[in-house]
């Protein structure tokens, strides 16, 4: 216990932050799923984009996506130590 | 020895004492643990997707069961030829990725240049930004009318606009996204081969080319194929990419559009199923394949078996600069993204210049007045999944590598299964296991269907060091009450 935990924990703390990353990203499931109040921002920028034509807020909204992403990863790049090594987790191989 | 092979060793050597002195009640816990994965695994796995796999053998009309869904699907030529598309587009995608990465890789792994590890992260973005962001900036981007075209048609070089969309457009855009996976897979590959082989092959008198070609590449191929696999998979997983590029006629799109906007047509519903079933049988086909390939075929007694830092080289002048603007060009073409994002996210009404005309805040401004509740919907079920991620990713990595737990390859196989799984799939089969009236969703004041799931297998790098071993784990998405029937702000 005290010494595995404090091994793991730079490892689950990346993996937290790079499954956030993806679960806020997801469209493909979620867009059978949502209902009336439960968009996520995703689905806020499909609707706006594909159906509302309203290219702008789209854009804002995937601009404001890819800033938090952004943020996320270099968050977990510090802790990770160096994006390479985050990269390796997020591609999904050993 | 490989890196695998080491670990194994030493979880085995650390099981032994523990095991020793307390068999009885270890062997209990594990499989406790374990039966309690596999029922999470049969309920939000197993059963929703049987759930699919039945409806598409359904008769429509007659509550019986048969093929006559899929000779429905392929003797229609329309749907016939949506197959082949999709699989020519993989074909192509493949193809582009592969000859985009394979310098790429090899600049970025073995080159001693000042400022690769800024490329290296510029180049593996596209990894976590979502592909429809892509999508969005390419279209302003290199649309009919967009800057590039404007831009071209003003210095002269071309009379009318370039359809950079459409079918060609999809391939380049397509092959962007999937490069990074390919070329931290070729990296690994690069890096791993021992030094020693090259340079054997140097005094023997190979040239550069020739090395690389009968002793690098040929060593790299099992990491080739890995990445390949998941390259030439993502066309049968992707639909909205071609929905915004105008391509509808693939198989993951047709089943997007059959199922979520003509669901009352039973003919085109059932299609639909049917296209969600086949691409994700694709999808396994080609990952099962791709995994007794790499079982029989294994280098790894010719690797370092380290991650990273294999051989360097300090090229030429000549090779220096052509692997500067090489790396520089794909790095624009990635940073196309989040820049034309913000341009058009901080302008109005911009058409038909190359840059907008108008600043203004208004966008963002309406996103948090109007939409706000989009951004908290985002990070609430995020947190949820995240939740539920971290539980169950902890669990099967514990299970995975730490006990001897009956079943453990069953779990690892669901696991990387999940991996290439597509979302679609996992939403219709979840909108029909879970999802009793299905007109619910798309009326807000429905009554039957209470409970909504989602669950996406999502990777979590986690854990256990020692083992490399990437946990796929359920998304969640938890009904936190009923949801009032409100207007929706401007969507």
């Amino acid at each position: 216990m005290t010494i595995s935990i404090p091994l793991l924990l730079k490892g689950i703390f990346v993996g937290i932050i790079m499954f956030f990353i993806m679960a806020f990203q997801e469209i493909s499931t979620a867009i059978f799923l949502y209902r009336g109040g439960w968009e996520t921002l995703p689905i806020g920028l499909y609707l706006n984009w594909h159906r509302g034509m309203e290219f702008g807020i789209a854009s804002a909204m995937a601009f404001l996506m890819v800033c938090v992403v952004f943020i996320l990863l270099i968050i977990a790049a510090r802790i990770g130590g160096g994006i390479l090594k985050v990269a390796w987790g997020a591609s999904g191989r050993d | 020895m490989s890196v695998r092979q080491g670990y194994e060793a030493g979880a085995g050597g650390r099981m032994s004492r523990p095991r020793f002195l307390l068999w009885h009640r270890t062997v209990r816990s594990e499989i406790v643990l374990s039966g309690f994965v596999w029922l999470v695994i049969l309920f939000f796995i197993v059963y929703p997707v049987a759930f699919l796999v039945l409806d598409s053998f359904r008769i429509a009309n007659t509550g019986q069961l048969g093929f006559h869904n899929y000779k429905a699907f392929f003797s229609d030529l329309y749907y016939l030829n949506t197959f082949l598309r999709t699989c020519l587009l993989s074909g192509l995608v493949l193809l582009v990725t592969t000859a985009l990465s394979l310098p790429l890789a090899y600049i970025l792994a073995r080159y001693k240049l000042r400022g690769m590890t800024f490329f290296t992260a510029l180049t593996l973005l596209p990894i976590v930004l979502p592909a429809y962001a892509g999508a969005f900036a390419w279209v302003v981007f290199f649309g009919r009318f967009g800057t590039f075209n404007l831009l071209l048609m003003r210095w002269g070089l071309i009379s009318k606009p370039l359809n950079l969309l459409g079918f060609p457009g999809l391939v380049l855009m397509q092959s962007l996204h999937l490069l990074p996976f390919m070329v931290l897979s070729l990296m690994a590959a690069y890096s791993s081969i021992d030094p020693a082989l090259e340079e054997a092959a140097e005094v023997e008198g190979a040239s550069g080319i020739r090395r690389f070609l009968t002793i690098t590449l040929p060593l790299s191929t099992p990491s080739y194929f890995a990445g390949a696999v998941l390259v030439f998979l993502w066309p049968f997983t992707d639909w909205l990419t071609p929905l915004i590029f105008g391509v509808t006629d693939l198989l993951p799109t047709i089943a997007y559009i059959n199922i979520a906007y003509h669901f009352t047509d039973v003919t085109r519903r059932y299609m639909g199923i049917v296209s969600v079933v086949i691409a994700s049988l694709v999808c396994v086909g080609s990952f099962l394949l791709l995994k007794t390939w790499i079982e029989r075929k294994r280098y790894t007694g010719l690797s370092k078996g380290t991650l990273l830092g294999g051989r360097t080289i300090r090229p030429r002048l000549a090779i220096r600069i052509i692997s500067y603007l090489y790396v520089v060009f794909i790095s624009m073409l990635i940073l196309i993204i989040p820049v034309v994002l913000a341009l058009s996210g901080f302008s109005r009404r911009w058409v038909l210049t190359p840059l907008p005309r108008y600043w203004t805040l208004e966008n963002f401004q309406l996103i948090f007045t109007e939409a706000g509740r989009l951004v908290y919907n985002s990070f609430r079920f995020s947190s949820v999944a995240l939740l539920m991620g971290v539980f169950f990713g902890l669990l099967m990595a514990y299970l995975l590598a730490r006990t001897k737990a009956p079943g453990r390859a069953g779990l690892e196989f669901v696991n990387s299964l999940m991996l290439v799984f597509p979302g679609v799939a996992v939403g219709v089969a979840f909108l029909r296991a879970f999802g009793m009236a299905m007109a619910s969703l798309w009326l807000p004041t429905g009554s039957s269907c209470r409970w909504r799931f989602s669950c996406g297998g999502y990777r979590i790098f986690c854990a256990w060091p020692m083992l490399p071993t990437n946990s796929w784990t359920l998304r969640w998405r938890k009904p936190l009450k009923w949801p009032e029937p409100e207007s929706s702000g401007h969507l």
